[in-house]
């Protein structure tokens, strides 16, 4: 009889909660600096104390999203992600969220949104349900309905004003999406996957009122020719 | 191509120019390093809006592929129209400020002129002379009219009531007689070629 060894654990709503907790802390980081003077209190060793704990907590996860976007953005030997690519993975949907959320972090950074929650779930969930037994689809559709399916499933949470001005017009969720949606479909050779993501972000955002318009079609007919006229161009 | 060019090395591609001119990550990079080497050598200063110039690039790809002509004959012709293209996106929407003025121009040079719209003409003549060597082994020259500052105000003075006018004026740039009527228009000049070709017949 082989030896099985046991599957290892599912640790993406481990990650996510850390997420999460990190978000949650981070905004009420902000607030408690903002409006308690620490140093006034009459344990301010305790406060310390607490804050360094947060402290210690965000950089554990930031470095779970670190590794992560570097094996997804080419600083590993492995090739970049692809939709065709990760649809031939033993778990596709995984394989998705995890290269889904790398990208679309790396975007918001680009974009100069920070402090925002992805949820990286939202994506695995979104992911299954774009899927479908089609198999002679185009993948600008697949896409299309991917894009759909992760503005809808609500991936990038607490977007505040600053964060939304960042992008002309109402839709930075739309744009980020897009965009990275757009850099999985495009050819990299080279494999300057960090630049291509970078010029589809800037390719995006250009590109937003065209979105906007595509997105507020009942069909992911108008996403999908987008797709297909610029993801040859990023 | 003239003595003005500048000598930059465009960023390395496994892919013909005409195509990689035609991907966004190329062109930044490309026009970056062209900024970059401008900058040094006028003595200048220039920050890139990199929005803007996402802006310039979507729209020059749109108005390219619009016009792209069915007859392959016209293609060697349409590789000079495009570049005016570009010309005309960068002028209309000027992605490059002038942080310092330039030290090393001369005071009466085009580049100390307009220092944003010289480089930038000169980064359309030489992604066009760089494409055209690539796929017809031939190098353009550029007409004597590129030295000429009358040529550069008028330019300026005339893009801004018509951007359109940047395609000709590259057009001019190379030496060949540009449709001053509607210089943006690639059929244009085609049916205008066909006509004179057919009266001189």
């Amino acid at each position: 009889m082989p030896n099985r060894l046991p599957q290892p654990p599912d640790a993406m709503p481990l990650r996510e909660a850390l997420r999460a907790m990190r978000h949650m802390l981070r905004k009420g980081g902000e607030t408690l600096i903002d409006t308690i003077p620490v140093a006034d209190l009459p344990v301010p060793g305790l406060a310390g104390a607490v804050l360094q704990q947060v402290e210690a907590l965000a950089r554990g996860v930031d470095h779970v999203t670190s590794g992560m976007a570097k094996l997804v953005l080419g600083a590993s030997a492995q090739p970049g992600p692809s939709l065709p690519g990760i649809a031939g993975q033993a778990a596709p949907d995984a394989a998705f969220a995890a290269a889904c959320y790398a990208a679309l972090r790396a975007v918001l950074a680009h974009l100069g949104v920070a402090g925002v929650f992805l949820s990286e779930a939202a994506i695995r969930q979104a992911y299954r349900a774009a899927m479908t037994d089609q198999a002679d689809e185009a993948e600008t559709v697949l896409a299309a309905r991917l894009t759909r399916g992760l503005i809808n499933g609500h991936v990038i949470r607490g977007v505040t004003a600053a964060d939304a001005a960042q992008v002309p017009g109402a839709g930075l969720d739309q744009v980020a999406i897009f965009a990275v949606m757009l850099w999985l479909q495009t050819d990299r050779p080279e494999g300057d996957d960090g630049a291509a993501l970078e010029a589809a972000t800037d390719m995006a955002v250009a590109l937003s009122g065209d979105i906007a318009r595509a997105c507020a079609t009942e069909t992911p007919a108008a996403l999908a020719a987008l797709f297909k006229e610029f993801a040859p161009r990023v | 191509m003239s003595d003005l060019s500048l000598p930059v090395d465009l960023p390395p591609t496994n892919e013909p120019l005409r195509i990689a001119v035609r991907r966004m990550r190329w062109f930044k990079a490309a026009f970056q390093k062209y900024v970059d080497a401008a900058a040094v050598q006028l003595g200048c200063q220039f920050e890139i809006d990199q929005s803007k110039l996402a802006d310039n690039f979507v729209r020059w790809l749109r108005a390219v592929e619009a016009q792209k002509p069915a007859d392959k004959a016209a293609r060697r012709e349409y590789f000079e129209f495009a570049a005016g293209l570009m010309l005309r996106e960068l002028t209309a929407a000027m992605p490059l400020t002038l942080l310092s003025p330039p030290t090393k121009a001369a005071p009466d040079s085009a580049a100390a002129f307009w220092p944003e719209g010289y480089v930038s003409t000169l980064f359309c003549l030489t992604i066009h002379a760089a494409a055209m060597e690539q796929e017809y082994r031939s190098s353009p020259d550029t007409s004597p009219a590129i030295s000429d500052l009358r040529h550069w105000w008028s330019f300026r003075e005339n893009i801004a009531e018509d951007a359109s006018f940047s395609v000709g004026f590259l057009q001019m740039l190379l030496g060949n007689q540009p449709d001053w009527v509607m210089p943006g228009v690639f059929r244009a000049k085609l049916q205008r070629d066909i006509a004179e070709a057919n009266n001189s017949l």
